[in-house]
C-alpha cells in the first residue's frame, strides 16, 4: 500500500512539474504573439498607403506590363511553404503539411520547394520530397534579413524563368482570426483596382517622373510587403496555435492532478483503515 | 506666415516620422523638390538620399531614408520608404 501511495505522489509531482512547463510555454508564446502582431500593426500603414498608391496608378488606364505580372504557361512552378521551427503547436504544423500534400499530388510535376520552417521541411523530406533552399531556425533577429532573402528569391526564379508560377502555403489569418491551412498564387502578380468608389481621378495627379516608371518601381514593393504581411501572418498563427496547446495541455495536467489526489488521499485513507483495524484487532486479541 | 502641413514618414517597421511641416525637401527619382503647403495632388519616386523637412523658421529634421515614394494631397504629405533614420 505504501508503494502505491508513493508511486501516486511522484507521478501528481511530474505532473505538477508538467504543467507548470506547460504555463510558461502558453506565456512565452503570449510574449512572441504580442510582438509578431505589434509588427504586423506596424506595417499596415505601409502597405496600406502603397496600396492606395497603386489604386490611384491602376486608375489611369495604366498599361499592366511588368515581369512580375507577366503571365506564362505553367510549365514549371514553385511552392513556398510556411511551417514553424518547433512542435507543441497542436496541429498548425500537420494541417499545413497535409495541404502541401495535398497540393503536390494534384500536380503533374514536381515543383521547386521552398520551406520556412523545420517542421514542414523534414516531413516532406521524409516523403522523399527534395527542398530548392530552406530557412530554418529563424531568430528574431534574422527575421527582415529572411524576409527579404525569400521575396527577392522567388522574385528571381520567376523573373528569370526557371518558374511560371509561385504559390504559398500558409496559415491565413482569416474572419476572426480563424487560422487555416490556405494555398495562394503569389506570382504571377495580380494587382486590381479597388472596387470603392474613388471621387476624384488619378489624372489629377502630377506623376513624375511619369505612370509607367512608377508603377515599374512600385509593384516589387507591393510584392514585398505582401510576403512580409504572410511571414508575419504565418508567425502571429503559430503562436496563437502555440497557446491554445498550451492552454489545452495546462488545463490537461490540472485534471489530470485533481485525478490522482483523488486517488491519493482514497489509498491514504485505505491504508489508514487498515492500519486502524490492525491495532483494533490486535489489541482484542491481546485482551481476550 | 508659412502654411503647415502634415509629413509622415512610414516604413514597414513603423511609422518614423509624424509631425507638422512647412516645407519638405525631398529627394526624387529627378532631383530634388521643394513641397510646401497646397501643393497640387503629387506623386513622385524617389531613389532615396537626404529628406529635409521644415518643422519652422530655424528648426529642421534631416534623414536619410532609402528608396520609395512621395505623395502629397490636401495638406497631407506621406513618403514611403524601406528604410529611414535620423541624421
Amino acid at each position: 500500500m505504501s508503494g502505491q501511495l508513493r508511486a501516486l505522489k511522484n507521478r501528481i509531482r511530474g505532473v505538477e512539474s508538467t504543467q507548470k512547463i506547460t504555463r510558461a510555454m502558453e506565456m512565452v508564446a503570449a510574449a512572441k504573439l504580442k510582438r509578431y502582431q505589434k509588427m504586423r500593426v506596424q506595417t499596415a500603414p505601409y502597405a496600406e498607403a502603397l496600396e492606395g498608391i497603386l489604386d490611384r496608378l491602376l486608375r489611369t488606364d495604366i498599361p499592366l506590363n511588368h515581369p512580375l505580372l507577366e503571365q506564362r504557361e505553367e510549365k514549371k512552378s514553385a511552392v513556398l511553404l510556411f511551417t514553424s521551427d518547433t512542435g507543441l503547436c497542436g496541429s498548425y504544423n500537420h494541417n499545413l503539411v497535409e495541404e502541401a500534400r495535398k497540393f503536390l499530388k494534384a500536380r503533374t510535376e514536381i515543383p521547386l520547394l521552398i520551406g520556412v520552417g523545420k517542421n514542414g521541411m523534414n516531413a516532406l523530406a521524409r516523403d522523399g520530397y527534395a527542398w530548392h533552399r530552406t530557412f530554418t531556425d529563424i531568430k528574431s533577429a534574422q527575421l527582415e534579413t529572411v524576409m527579404t532573402e525569400v521575396c527577392s528569391l522567388i522574385e528571381d526564379l520567376f523573373m528569370e524563368g526557371n518558374v511560371d508560377a509561385v504559390y504559398a502555403i500558409h496559415a491565413g489569418l482569416g474572419e476572426g482570426s480563424a487560422r487555416r491551412a490556405a494555398v495562394e498564387q503569389l506570382l504571377p502578380f495580380r494587382v486590381e483596382a479597388s472596387s470603392e468608389p474613388f471621387e476624384d481621378t488619378g489624372a489629377l495627379y502630377i506623376m513624375e517622373p511619369d505612370r509607367e516608371t512608377l508603377f515599374a518601381r512600385l509593384v516589387p514593393l507591393v510584392f514585398s510587403v505582401k510576403i512580409r504581411m504572410m511571414f508575419l501572418a504565418s508567425l502571429v498563427a503559430e503562436q496563437m496555435a502555440r497557446m491554445d496547446a498550451m492552454y489545452q495541455a495546462t488545463e490537461n495536467a490540472k485534471e489530470l492532478i485533481d485525478t490522482l489526489v483523488l486517488l491519493r488521499n482514497k489509498v491514504r485513507q485505505a491504508a489508514i483503515t487498515k492500519e486502524l483495524i490492525e491495532i483494533v484487532s490486535g489489541s482484542k486479541a491481546l485482551k481476550s | 506666415m508659412p502654411v503647415p502641413y502634415s509629413l509622415k514618414i512610414v516604413t514597414p517597421q513603423g511609422i518614423a516620422y509624424e509631425g507638422t511641416v512647412f516645407h519638405t525637401f525631398v529627394p526624387t527619382e529627378n532631383g530634388f523638390a521643394g513641397v510646401l503647403a497646397y501643393h497640387a495632388p503629387y506623386l513622385t519616386s524617389s531613389k532615396g538620399g537626404k529628406l529635409i523637412a521644415k518643422e519652422m523658421i530655424g528648426l529642421e529634421k534631416d534623414f536619410r531614408v532609402g528608396p520609395g515614394f512621395f505623395e502629397i494631397k490636401s495638406n497631407q504629405a506621406v513618403f514611403l520608404t524601406q528604410s529611414c533614420s535620423p541624421l
